[in-house]
């Protein structure tokens, strides 16, 4: 198969260098945004549209053309009510597959730099693409499908029923392929809902084992990367090392949502209500507070941005976590790819902060670090503040920002802030209470979501050209070590630091000091 | 917080990352080569 889709398509399979790997890609994913485009543009006369559906509009189709090319699904509108099932299979479904196929490929590449010694290549771009979708991506969605037909998700080309309620009333229950796109959603990190209500819809998330499945299909990919990467370049340890920073950020993440959710609010217990449940607002009882404080955790430490739960409603504090995983990168795992290569660039940046306390050149598993690396790093590292903090604080001062708010307050300021912080990252989720489909919000959030994604891969695709091509010398004693307990400290003190500095101010603006307002007795 | 919240987190992450090593390996040798 593999050998009929390189006939097909009449790929070459020579190795490229980095500019060569990212032009490619580059072209590949500007193709798939006009394809979807268009595809969106034209609805109106297509087929496979049973509910009549029109022509997306233009803000609305460019929005959406990158946020599912970016790998965000960023969503301004609702699927079952604007969608058909063509563009629902043919392009969204299509490019949650061919994204996260991007992702992989570029973590492969830029593995390559580390695994590989004098070489300016890195790999073939349509050779890993074809092998990510083909090996990895098709046959894992196909059984994940299967499962969540058995576990209750629609599959179907129908486009709706209209049953009759126990009241009498008539009421229309959308359904479509939604099993299909459920699996590859959550496997390929992506995070767009068929439904509008995305994983708390029950038929996207019927039970509490769909839940469990749809958790691990999101982590399962993003938390093997490491392990490819320490195989890979041929110490095991390294991978672990990596991983670990990664799930401890996961797992106390996850503690501070479930131990602020089962809290509670105590302005509702001062009215009376029992807080023995914890805040329930928002979250399905079929859930629980565990399991959509995990859900919220990993898809934003992932890039994926599924939701089971409104995270809004979440208290201040149990949503300053997510929205600081999405700040710090989406490396915690990150997504499928997305985040090995994001927390490569942050191990790159803490080796030579390292360096500088022990007064040594500074090397990363025999690569020396140079000042070449380090600014294209600082230039991959602050574009993601720079497009969160500069649209958020254009759209906190101007009309079209403010009108879209459904809160006043800190609380309307984490919305825009979680917004942008999104699309920027990649993730996709949103906070809810922000009307998102309005011509300034398609546009710059589509803007945050291209430079989030491409300003980040060149720098990154050219750190990776720069160390292939240098020698890799044997460790020495001189070496910092880098798989072990203290590697693991330093590398989550400067996620934690570089994050801090960045995002602490904006972030003690909104949910911080809405959480000391909460505690006053006052509400947003 | 609860006992069994917590015990389905922790079995949650573990099954996780239990499939994830062995997936790692097969894409370091898909990708390898």
């Amino acid at each position: 198969m593999e050998t009929g889709i390189r006939r097909l398509y009449g790929f070459s399979t020579a190795e490229q260098d980095w500019k060569s790997y990212t032009l490619a890609m580059l072209a590949f994913n500007a193709l798939g945004f006009l394809f979807l485009y268009g595809l969106m543009r034209l609805q109106g006369v297509l087929p496979l549209n049973p509910q009549g559906f029109g022509a997306v509009p233009e803000a609305l189709s460019f929005n959406t053309a990158i946020s599912f090319v970016t790998n965000t699904n960023w969503q301004s509108y609702g699927g079952e009510s604007t969608m058909s099932n063509l563009v629902q299979m043919m392009g969204l479904a299509v490019q949650n597959f061919l994204s996260a196929a991007t992702g992989i490929a570029l973590a492969v590449a830029f593995t390559r730099a580390f695994a590989r010694s004098g070489t300016a290549s890195l790999g073939n771009f349509w050779d890993d693409l074809v092998k990510s979708a083909l090996y990895i991506l098709l046959p894992i969605s196909i059984v994940l499908a299967i499962v969540y037909v058995a576990m209750g998700t629609p599959q179907t080309l129908q486009g709706s029923v209209e049953v009759t309620t126990l009241e009498g009333a008539k009421q229309v229950i959308a359904l479509g392929p939604v099993a299909s796109q459920e699996a590859i959603k959550q496997l390929g990190t992506n995070g767009g809902g068929f439904f509008n209500a995305n994983a708390a819809h029950p038929f996207e998330n019927p039970s509490a084992w769909s839940n469990y499945l749809s958790i691990f299909a999101m982590l399962v990919l993003s938390a093997a990367m490491p392990f490819m990467f320490g195989r890979m370049v041929g110490d095991e340890r390294q991978g672990r090392a990596l991983f670990v920073t990664m799930f401890l950020f996961l797992i106390i993440g996850t503690g501070i949502v479930y131990w602020s959710e089962a809290s509670g609010n105590p302005i509702l217990a001062s009215l009376g209500l029992d807080p023995v449940m914890g805040n329930m607002e928002g979250k399905e009882v079929r859930f629980g507070l565990a399991m959509s404080a995990l859900f919220a955790v990993v898809t934003t430490g992932l890039s994926c941005g599924a939701v089971n739960a409104m995270h809004s409603s979440l208290t201040p504090l149990g949503g300053v976590v997510p929205l600081f995983f999405i700040q710090l990168g989406e490396i915690l795992p990150g997504g499928v790819g997305s985040g090995l290569y994001g927390i490569l660039i942050i191990a790159v940046l803490t080796v030579f902060i390292a360096g500088l306390m022990v007064g040594r050149t500074p090397d990363y598993l025999g690569k020396k670090i140079e000042a070449k690396e380090m600014k294209l790093a600082m230039l991959a590292l602050l574009i993601l503040p720079l497009v969160i903090l500069g649209f958020s604080a254009v759209a906190a001062m101007i009309p079209a920002g403010l009108s879209s708010l459904a809160n006043a307050g800190p609380h309307g300021l984490s919305e825009i802030l979680y917004a942008y912080s999104s699309a920027a990252g990649n993730n996709g989720s949103a906070f809810a209470g922000l009307y998102a489909n309005t011509n300034w919000y398609n546009t710059t959030l589509g803007i945050a979501m291209f430079l989030g994604r491409f300003a980040y891969i060149v720098p990154m695709m050219a750190i990776a050209g720069s160390l292939g091509a240098k020698t890799r010398i044997p460790a020495s004693k001189g070496s910092f070590p880098t798989h072990g307990p203290m590697f693991v400290g330093l590398l989550s003190g400067v996620i934690l630091i570089l994050g801090g500095l960045q995002y602490f101010p904006a972030l003690a603006l909104g949910p911080i000091v809405e959480h000391l307002l909460m505690l006053a007795g006052k509400t947003f | 917080m609860t006992f069994a919240g917590w015990l389905q987190i922790i079995l949650v992450l573990i099954a996780s990352a239990g499939a994830a090593w062995g997936l790692g390996s097969f894409m370091a040798a898909l990708f390898s080569g």
